[in-house]
């Protein structure tokens, strides 16, 4: 296959191919949010007190909706990715609400508790990132097969959000360690895994067009 | 491709592609293939090698679609992408001499339209080994205002130098042409197959 092939076969694809993949993606990352999120706590204490709903679902909002912005086209081609870091700075902001605004309540014994704590919401915040990370890198190649590297970071970035979100919900810690080690690591963990995969993904495509030819295009820089 | 009016079409084209129109796609980038092949030939002087590149070049300029504003002219655009794949093939490749080297019997570098064939073979022989003494950069500017039909300010755009840095070097690029080829720029310019030759 050669390359316009190709180019010609995916712009076909994104033609088809709808917006609601948009929706149904945004509608699948906030259910796993709010259902692991509440579910897989130990009990409901404050869960549905005003302000942290609010907080929460604010968060969950901002996160889920934001694929679905980015596919909304502001003028001829041009797509909206400039909200992405406002919104990514907004959702760890709020995700350190309680360690700025409620009293340091989490008291850990030892340290040896402390870390038991941060593996735990280190790994329930990974799986839950790591699905939504699937979920967005399959719709996202399913849109295309070459997606653009703004595409990919939206998908990237706004599905560890999502973990931030999910452990928001989930974790009542007030300790600004266990935030950014536990909360924030694991987006950081995804995020660098998921990359790793999305790059797999076009070589893989980009192979199908220079693969067996020239030796020094197996250094092809993905932009 | 060197007229200016076909790449403003495409531009226009361009812009329907990135709203994924599959019709307008096909013809965007069989032109865009075309422009960069003969971009790509004229350094590397492989076939096999310029068409790889070419290749590389549809992928990511495909891949960098949403980069891409109206504000800014898609030809500049898409050779300051070929530039770079050019640069990495020669970072990867490491082996300079190969886009060095000319072949000096192929005779598809020059328009030569209206110059009868014997003449042709031997302004291509001299034109080749005059092209040779400029420097890489130098060669680069000749084919992108020459061949292409990029405006100095395009040209700068492609290969990150000011518009005014660009008239320097045209203009010395020009100045060593004109000394190395003496008595036959005069006859090209007669003949009209340098029209690419102020």
């Amino acid at each position: 296959m050669d390359a316009i092939t190709l180019i010609t076969n995916d712009t076909r694809r994104r033609s088809e191919t709808s917006k609601w993949l948009g929706w149904m993606g945004a509608l699948f990352g906030v259910s796993i949010i709010i259902i692991l999120g509440i579910g897989l706590r130990e009990d409901w204490v404050g869960v549905f007190a005003p302000e942290n709903l609010i907080s929460n679902l604010l968060m969950t909002a901002m996160v889920g909706l934001y694929p679905v912005f980015y596919f909304q086209p502001k003028e001829a081609g041009q797509l909206t990715h400039k909200p992405l870091p406002l919104i990514a700075a907004l959702v760890l902001f709020l995700s350190l609400r309680k360690v700025f605004f409620y009293e340091p309540l989490t008291i850990y014994a030892n340290m040896a508790e402390f870390w038991e704590e941060i593996v735990k919401c280190l790994v329930k915040g990974t799986l839950t990132s790591a699905l939504l990370s699937a979920a967005s890198t399959l719709i996202l190649f399913r849109l295309s097969a070459l997606p653009t590297l703004t595409a990919r970071s939206a998908a990237l970035i706004s599905s560890s959000l999502g973990g931030v979100v999910m452990l928001a919900f989930h974790c009542d810690s007030t300790s600004i360690g266990h935030t950014v080690l536990a909360h924030w690591g694991q987006g950081l963990l995804v995020i660098t895994v998921a990359y790793a995969v999305q790059r797999v993904l076009i070589l893989r495509t980009v192979n199908t067009v220079l693969a067996g030819r020239d030796k020094n295009l197996t250094k092809f820089k993905i932009p | 491709m060197s007229n200016t009016r076909d790449w403003n079409e495409l531009q226009s084209l361009f812009a329907l592609y990135i709203q994924s129109d599959p019709a307008a796609t096909r013809t965007v980038f069989e032109q865009i293939h075309r422009a960069v092949e003969g971009f790509f030939w004229q350094r590397v002087q492989n076939a096999q090698v310029a068409e790889d590149l070419a290749q590389a070049t549809l992928l990511k300029i495909h891949l960098s679609r949403d980069r891409f504003n109206n504000k800014q002219t898609l030809k500049a655009w898409v050779f300051a992408i070929a530039r770079n794949c050019l640069i990495d093939h020669w970072r990867g490749a490491s082996h300079e001499s190969d886009w060095d080297s000319t072949d000096e019997n192929d005779a598809r570098q020059v328009p030569t339209t209206d110059i009868p064939l014997d003449l042709r073979f031997e302004l291509n022989h001299d034109l080749t080994k005059s092209l040779q003494t400029l420097k890489p950069i130098e060669r680069q500017i000749v084919y992108l205002y020459g061949v292409e039909g990029l405006s100095m300010a395009e040209i700068g755009a492609v290969l990150g130098l000011t518009e005014t840095a660009v008239k320097l070097r045209a203009y010395r690029s020009y100045k060593t042409l004109r000394e190395e080829l003496g008595a036959l720029a005069q006859i090209l310019l007669v003949l009209g197959g340098m029209k690419w030759m102020p």
